[in-house]
């Protein structure tokens, strides 16, 4: 006897610590300290098999110091979907296992939700070649016995360590008892958040100043702040014990908790701690500050101190309704209706600043990143897709920026609409040598013709009429893009994965030397062929990384060189703002390698290299290019951000920083090979 | 010879330092030995150094006014346990023993300061012995084990004689107890007169008082117990690894060690229910069989992306920040001729122990009727010996506030180093002498470089051979110009 179907659960719902293990043992968080992460329900992810894995994530739970590999979860099990998985608890390590699962996926929904678009993660050279399926990010709870957690680029994977806590001064944690970062909200989302944003930027992993590992750490500290905030179990909870709306402290004391497990936090801690007596941060110290943990910290005290502003402006007319002429601080013992509703607006708040963050990943340069330029993308990217600022979100965000001195470079002033990126404008090309006169080419339009036909290509037609003549004709170039939406996670990486090669290919032909060099000075790189080579005086860094070109066999080898260019992304976003708002972007991102020397001499020589003379290994690698931003509801190419490769001040701070940067470490000295296979962001986070 | 000189004696052929300075003022000669060791572990470095203190013995007539010892690495003071039965004979006798403040048992900071030391200590110690368990290909356990060098005593141990020091403290405790009471723990900011005649003092730059400059990897705020907490951890870490990696190291913990306590092994933290052992799993998943995720890991085609091993990274960062903080307690002395020129020895202090020689002055207060405090780019600038730290490092001479402050038109540089030793030790070798810090000093010395290991002799000899040479050369072996040691006598006044 068959049934009818029973309809499908809304979500699958998994319990995790909504903070770690340590917070169940104080009073005042042990009510407060589970939490229900609900994932959809259904295949769309993959199915979930034991592990957990799907078609993100696989988590292998081997403990190769205890000699152990442990039994994986399986979610599916009768008696965890019942109970919404596994109770919180130390003691089980499928327990683990599930947690480090439901908070990596909700991470990857927090980031999927604001981009418009599927998450992938950092592709290897040899997954263009294997039909491996997508890759999953491995994620290994009990890796190491270290109070250490982190992300390897190299094994695609997050190892979490544990350890015992210290005899002597544990904190309020057993001395001698097990910590394990698997069980950290915090540390887990901190991590997933690396692996993440180098899927998308691979090349903010290289250290080109200080601002640039600082971003890693700060971005992934950001999101697990912000994270935090949308569950509402912890907000209420200490909304609830504070009694009052000292929001500061209450924020603060959220930051505070986010420290305990390990030392690694304990930088975000101090900067929000470190006031000066007027309640106002020193501006001063972040043009003092080189050590990139403290300066990243600086950057999440910002993006810290706009959701407090954020909070504080959403939530007044509902106090001065309650309380009316009541000082904020000094408000305690709340009414539990209140304190749902100030809950609401705190998870609110932290969400839509969220995904201001995540959404301005995509309107950054693709390389040497600092802090300035992340202010300009969020105000650029929040003002494409919501035109108007009525909450004055934006705002906030320049506020808490400026109060800690971190500026952008080239802006009139700080006002939201100098902040925005400069729109994309015809480039002048001089055509006779220099002196000539320039002509206008408008690249923009570029974009539009090759993509605008293909909207025409959905126009009304006449059934019964005679064939159009374009039809059967394969498209070429930029028309070639596949641009249809994709829902299931296997065809958007393979749509992305051929709209990339799609894009070199139309770089890598030749348009005309008007045109192509325009592209060049666009793009801020050389890809011009050999052809253009002896033209153009300034292409002669022969330090930039070359093509061997195949059409032109029988030159002489330094001839059939020019100039390589990589696609590093191909993505197209579909966005939806709060009131409807709807924007469809492609974003594109194309970079070059240069061989970069530490020493100004070897390079100029190594630019400049003689006929037939080899050329010498690099020091480091030295990147440029740009992001493009392009407007697929109307097909113009809205911004060009963009770092030039020939940029002589650029290539010397780099070069600055590396030099400085060597003589804090002795590694340098006891590994002399350049090309050591540390881990970065291990190495980062053990401070050796 | 004029009878107002001081000869500065380096010896050869050793990674290590080892250094005579003889000052002659009228009949008086003050005899002053500044470390004595090689790095463990180097072909026939027991009979060099052996020979070594035979030979300065007997330039000295077996008399040395003053001891000083820099910091506890081997290569500074491996001569004193492998030449103990002639250093430490009776006849030998010792004036001054010089010691850094952190080697001073009643000071509470030195103290603490030791304790974090022995916990790391231990934990490398264990690591190192992996390589007897099938982990010597890894390339983390190799690298503790060539840092090791600096820390263990690697000769095989004498079993007749109890009296020899078989690590770097019982050799401080010996230099202690032949010293008796004329120990001095000195501290930074300190000025000490070194001999009577002519006025001849030495200044004490480092080691620093200050955390945040002793471990420079460290954030410079936060309170003190934090500091030690964490490192502590990173040390306890390590040893709970490799004890319950491999058990069975306990037994047969290394004897040079100190304090290895005899505790349990540190099984998996879950209950036995909860276990499942590595080996049956990677069975099940090579017979196809087993649990998806295991068959996954244990593929062999991406053996790459396992993870069996990363957990020894930490015991490399480890051995890398011991080295680094032993290398910070540097005793940095600066001596101070009577005619105003700087001998600057700086153990291997490293750039935290450099930056904070600008944390005081010389004495550190003015002292009533006395002339005003010295500072220490006036030191620098008057420095005509540089003793290069830790080998000729890349980091371990300051170049904005160290180097670039030398001035002096005499300067002169002694790096103890031996390339060819070095270019052997860990994966890719150790990179001594740091050739762009050689090239900087050849440059600002006009090519008065002198190198442990006698390479160059062509080189030095015409540097020093120079007119306006400000020092004469001296070997051992003068016709060759080689031999066990090359000696710079400078004149004075």
């Amino acid at each position: 006897m068959s049934s009818a179907p029973y309809s499908a659960p809304a979500a699958r719902r998994l319990r995790v610590y909504a903070f770690d293990p340590q917070a169940s043992t104080a009073i005042e968080s042990a009510g407060v300290n589970v939490a229900t992460i609900a994932l959809p329900w259904g295949n769309l992810d993959g199915t979930l098999k034991p592990g957990p894995i799907n078609d993100y994530l696989e988590v292998i739970d081997v403990d190769p110091v205890s000699g152990q590999f442990y039994e994986p979860v399986d979610l599916n099990r009768i008696d965890l979907l019942a109970q919404d998985g596994i109770a919180p608890t130390e003691g089980d390590p499928r327990f683990h296992q599930q947690m480090v699962f439901a908070v990596a996926m909700k991470t990857i929904k927090a980031f999927e939700r604001a981009l418009g678009r599927r998450v992938f993660w950092h592709r290897k050279r040899e997954d263009d070649k294997l039909p491996r399926g997508v890759p999953k990010l491995r994620i290994y709870p009990h890796a190491l016995r270290e109070p250490n957690a982190y992300y390897s680029r190299d094994k695609r994977a997050l190892l979490f360590g544990y350890f015992r806590a210290s005899l002597t001064a544990s904190g309020s944690n057993l001395p001698g008892g097990w910590v394990f970062t698997a069980l950290s909200h915090d540390i887990i989302v901190h991590e997933t958040t690396h692996a993440i944003l180098d899927g998308l930027h691979p090349r903010y992993a290289e250290a080109t100043s200080r601002d640039s590992i600082a971003f890693h750490e700060a971005f992934a500290d950001i999101v697990a702040l912000l994270l935090h905030f949308t569950m509402p179990e912890a907000v209420a909870g200490e909304i609830a014990r504070k009694g009052g709306l000292d929001d500061h402290g209450m924020l603060s004391d959220l930051a505070r908790q986010f420290g305990e497990a390990t030392g690694r936090y304990k930088a975000l801690r101090s900067a929000i701690d470190e006031k000066g007596p007027d309640g106002q941060p020193d501006p001063a110290r972040f043009a003092a500050a080189t050590e990139p943990h403290e300066r990243g910290a600086i950057l999440v005290a910002a993006i810290f101190d706009a959701l407090v502003s954020i909070y504080n402006s959403r939530t007044a007319d509902l106090l001065r309704l309650v309380y009316p002429g009541k000082e904020r601080s000094k408000l305690r013992d709340l009414h539990p209706d209140l304190v749902a509703r100030l809950t609401k607006e705190a998870t609110r708040s932290a969400d839509q600043l969220l995904r201001m963050c995540i959404r301005a990943l995509d309107y950054m340069p693709p390389v040497d990143v600092n802090f300035g330029e992340f202010l300009r993308a969020i105000i650029t990217a929040d003002h494409d897709l919501i035109p108007d600022d009525p909450l004055g979100y934006r705002l906030a965000i320049i506020q808490g920026f400026r109060r800690r001195g971190i500026y952008p470079d080239h802006c009139l002033s700080l006002a939201p609409d100098s902040l925005l990126w400069e729109p994309a404008k015809p480039v002048a090309v001089e055509t006779n040598g220099p002196g000539g006169k320039p002509k206008k080419v408008n690249i923009s339009r570029e974009f539009e013709k090759a993509l605008i036909p293909q909207m025409k290509d959905h126009q009304l037609t006449d059934p019964l009429g005679e064939p159009s003549q374009d039809a059967g004709k394969k498209p070429q170039g930029l028309r070639s893009l596949d641009l249809f939406p994709q829902f299931q996670h296997h065809a958007a990486y393979v749509q992305a994965h051929n709209n990339r090669f799609k894009i070199l290919q139309w770089l890598r032909e030749s348009d005309g030397e008007i045109k192509d060099r325009a592209w060049e000075q666009a793009l801020g790189v050389f890809f011009s062929t050999q052809r253009m080579e002896t033209k153009v005086p300034n292409n002669k860094l022969h330090t930039i990384s070359r093509w061997e070109s195949r059409i032109e066999e029988g030159r002489p080898a330094s001839r059939r060189q020019y100039p390589a260019v990589q696609v590093d992304q191909v993505r197209a976003t579909r966005r939806s703002g709060p009131n409807g708002q709807d924007l469809r972007l492609l974003i594109v991102e194309v970079t070059q390698r240069r061989r970069g020397f530490l020493d100004q001499d070897v390079q100029a020589h190594q630019d400049n290299l003689p006929e037939g003379e080899p050329p010498r290994e690099a020091d480091f690698i030295f990147r440029g290019g740009a992001t493009l931003v392009i407007d697929l509801r109307n097909g113009t190419l809205r911004y060009v951000i963009r770092k030039r490769i020939d940029d002589v001040d650029r290539l010397r701070r780099n070069r600055d920083y590396l030099n400085g940067r060597s003589s804090e470490t002795l590694a340098l000295a006891y590994r002399a090979a350049r090309g050591t296979q540390d881990e970065i962001f291990a190495m980062a986070h053990r401070r050796a | 010879m004029s009878d107002h000189h001081i000869r500065v004696r380096m010896y050869r052929g050793i990674l290590g330092d080892c250094f005579l300075l003889i000052y002659s003022c009228g009949q008086e000669r003050t005899h002053i030995l500044i470390d004595c060791g090689v790095l463990q572990g180097s072909e026939g470095g027991k009979e060099r150094m052996r020979t070594i203190v035979a030979d300065l013995l007997q330039e000295t007539g077996k008399r040395l006014d003053l001891v000083v010892l820099t910091h506890e690495h081997a290569d500074h003071l491996s001569g004193f346990a492998q030449a103990h039965d002639l250093i430490f004979a009776k006849d030998v006798t010792f004036g001054a023993l010089w010691l850094a403040w952190t080697e001073n048992d009643l000071d509470a900071q030195a103290v603490a300061l030791q304790a974090r030391f022995n916990k790391a200590k231990k934990a490398l110690a264990l690591t190192a012995q992996l390589t007897e368990h099938g982990l010597d290909g890894d390339e983390s356990v190799r690298n503790v084990a060539a840092l090791r060098r600096f820390v263990a005593f690697m000769d095989e141990p004498e079993t007749t004689d109890v009296k020899r020091p078989s690590n770097s403290r019982e050799v401080i405790a010996a230099l202690k107890a032949k010293a008796g009471t004329n120990i001095h723990y000195l501290e930074p900011g300190d000025v000490r007169m070194v001999a009577k005649e002519g006025g001849f003092r030495a200044f004490v730059l480092g080691p620093p008082r200050n955390l945040a400059r002793l471990r420079k990897d460290l954030p410079s705020h936060g309170p003190a117990s934090e500091v030690y907490l964490t490192t502590m951890d990173e040390a306890l870490a390590v040893t709970s690894s490799v004890r319950a990696f491999c058990p069975a190291l306990d037994e047969r913990s290394d004897p040079n060690e100190i304090g290895v306590e005899e505790d349990a092994p540190d099984p998996s933290p879950f209950a036995k229910p909860r276990q499942s052992p590595f080996a049956a799993a990677r069975a099940a998943a090579n017979g196809k069989k087993g649990w998806a995720v295991a068959r996954s890991y244990f593929d062999p085609a991406r053996a790459a992306e396992q993870i069996d091993r990363d957990w020894l990274r930490a015991a490399d960062a480890l051995a890398l920040k011991m080295d680094s903080d032993t290398n910070n307690t540097s005793l940095a002395l600066a001596f101070e001729l009577p005619d105003r020129q700087v001998l600057l020895f700086p153990g291997d202090a490293q750039v935290g122990n450099w930056l904070s020689w600008g944390d005081q002055s010389y004495p550190r207060t003015q002292q009533e009727g006395e002339p005003s405090p010295i500072l220490v780019n006036d030191l620098l600038s008057r420095v005509t010996l540089y003793k290069v730290g830790h080998h000729a490092s890349h980091n371990a001479t300051l170049r904005h506030r160290g180097l670039e402050e030398m001035k002096d038109e005499r300067l002169i540089a002694m790096i103890p180093v031996v390339r060819e030793v070095a270019q052997k030790q860990g994966k890719d070798g150790w990179d001594m002498p740091y050739g762009k810090l050689e090239k900087a000093l050849l440059d600002r010395t006009k090519g008065r470089v002198l190198r442990g290991d006698d390479v160059e002799l062509y080189r030095e000899r015409k540097a020093f051979g120079a007119d306006d040479a400000p020092a004469r050369l001296r070997y051992q072996d003068q016709a060759n110009g080689g031999g066990l040691w090359v000696e710079v006598e400078l004149p004075i006044g």
